[in-house]
């Protein structure tokens, strides 16, 4: 269960882009939200209802046209700027790991610690024993190139803890990978997150894995972008992968499901 | 065909047609009755060629003509990086310099060398000028493109990651551009050696670009022809360090290798 206070609030948060001919496209229609401290929300919908877009202006990668987003009471966006102190204790991750190809995997995840002024035996320790939290040891000197999807996807996990975050937010991290190390991820995920602690956004389309990983989700419906309804899950957090092939489990997918394409209609 | 005839005819067959090439030269010279005074027969040239680095006065006028090309490539180098950068990160700068920059690329700088001479004499200095000019467009239009196609994907991680410019600078864009600027470099290098050539037929007394008109003048034309063979190997060193280079430096990056 999510503990008191909240982490990250979005206020009537809108996103509209001009297009060439002169056109406003609605990316995000007035999202209202609070993450608790702790908990795990993912965005789900399916693609064009804006989620990544929502994801990004809370990172600070893009300003929101109106509203207002804050991060432990600092907000994000400072007349038009990101701002260095509200989005200093957040990490992200992309659809795709994002590795340097120009470092081996424990150079990549000691860089955050190195762009914070970290010295250089002092970080790479910590990349170290961050491989073996994500079950990568003994691939901290290896290439990018040498490892499948699924362990860069590892490294770029551990990269994104390598600070400590407060808030992690996840951009549909493991959509590329197959089904089946996508649900090793998960459950490597879930862990990860309760034991540390750390509040979570997830960016899916998959409506089993939001189910799987939240505490809430938010369901999204494209064409104009809206929220569609907030859910709560009602499962006990950490989860045993069988939970997936329950009934009530089964009904709450299903459900959801209905839901999106009803309102998508 | 089995792995291994494959790689012994990728050996072989490059040095017979070498061989084929001197044949047939040999041949031609020798049944159309060619005059020694147009074109040699290739014997004589390597004859030539042995005279010429076995005697000691060569190598002055080799040291010159590297000198001049490496000189004029360093100075290419440093300008093409400075104004790539300023170009990529600057939008003003960009508008304001690259129709420039660009317009001034397509003045024939060959016809530029009689000026030079004028303005920086018949020494060293107007070649490594000449030789810098050649070779500063490659390496400052593939700085240019390096930096401005570093992935977007990328930025927005090194944004998340809350690097200060200059940390990105060094961390992101650098090793992003190495492989394209690199690969400008190679053609770079080429060019200020064509410069500082060109330089030397155009005045002074030094150097192979000299050497190689006044072995004209006194009609020897095998020796003329060794002097080009010997300026074609000083050129293929130039060229595989700086290629040898760009693979040193950049062994993360698949590329073909460049075809000057």
């Amino acid at each position: 269960m999510p503990s008191p206070g909240s982490d990250i609030g979005l206020k009537a948060v809108a996103k509209t882009y001009m297009t060439r001919s002169g056109d406003a496209v609605h990316a995000v229609n007035r999202v209202d939200l609070d993450i608790a401290r702790g908990e795990f929300v993912s965005l789900l919908g399916p693609s064009g209802c804006g989620k990544t877009t929502i994801l990004r202006m809370i990172a600070g990668l893009e300003p929101p046209t109106s509203g207002e987003i804050v991060m432990r009471g600092e907000a994000v966006w400072q007349k038009g700027r990101r701002s260095a102190v509200a989005t200093r204790d957040m990490a992200m991750m992309f659809q795709e790991a994002r590795l340097l190809p120009w470092f081996n995997i424990e150079e990549n995840i000691a860089l955050p610690l190195r762009l914070r002024g970290e010295d250089e035996k002092s970080r790479l320790e910590k990349a170290r024993s961050l491989c073996s939290t994500v079950g990568l040891s003994g691939f901290e000197r290896a290439r990018p190139s040498n490892l499948s999807g699924g362990m860069r996807q590892r490294a770029a996990l551990a990269r994104a803890l390598g600070t400590e975050p407060q808030a992690l937010l996840l951009d549909e991290p493991f959509g590329a990978l197959d089904a089946m190390t996508r649900d090793q991820m998960n459950i490597e995920l879930q862990r990860v997150c309760l034991a540390r602690g750390v509040t979570v956004a997830l960016v899916t389309h998959s409506i089993a894995e939001a189910v799987f990983l939240s505490d809430r989700i938010v369901a999204l419906a494209p064409r104009p972008s809206r929220v569609v309804d907030i859910y709560t899950v009602p499962f006990e957090r950490p989860r045993p992968v069988e939970l997936q092939r329950s009934a009530a489990f089964q009904q709450l997918v299903g459900r959801i499901r209905d839901d999106i394409l009803r309102a998508a209609a | 065909m089995s792995e291994r005839t494959d790689r012994l005819l990728r050996v072989l067959l490059p040095v017979v047609t070498v061989v084929a090439f001197f044949a047939v030269w040999t041949v031609y010279v020798d049944s159309a009755k060619v005059s020694a005074f147009i074109l040699p027969p290739p014997l004589e040239i390597g004859y030539a060629f042995v005279r010429l680095v076995g005697d000691g006065g060569v190598w002055k006028h080799v040291l010159v003509t590297v000198e001049e090309a490496v000189a004029g490539f360093a100075i290419a180098v440093a300008l093409g990086l400075v104004f790539g950068t300023l170009l990529a990160k600057l939008r003003l700068a960009e508008m304001a310099l690259k129709p420039f920059i660009v317009a001034l690329q397509l003045v024939p700088k060959i016809a530029l060398v009689p000026l030079f001479i004028l303005w920086f004499g018949f020494g060293i200095e107007s070649k490594v000028v000449i030789s810098a000019a050649l070779a500063f467009f490659p390496i400052f239009a593939n700085a240019l493109i390096g930096f401005k196609s570093v992935d977007r994907g990328d930025r927005d991680l090194f944004i998340s990651m809350q690097a200060k410019p200059l940390a990105t600078f060094w961390l992101l864009d650098l090793p992003s551009a190495l492989p394209v600027i690199l690969t400008g470099a190679e053609v770079g290098i080429v060019l200020a050696i064509i410069g500082a050539i060109v330089g030397e037929f155009m005045g002074g007394n030094v150097g192979l670009g000299y050497l190689a008109v006044a072995k004209l003048q006194d009609l020897k034309v095998a020796d003329l022809f060794a002097v080009i063979l010997l300026l074609t190997l000083i050129g293929l060193t130039l060229y595989s360090l700086v290629a040898g280079l760009r693979r040193w430096l950049t062994p993360w990056h698949q590329a073909v290798d460049t075809i000057i």
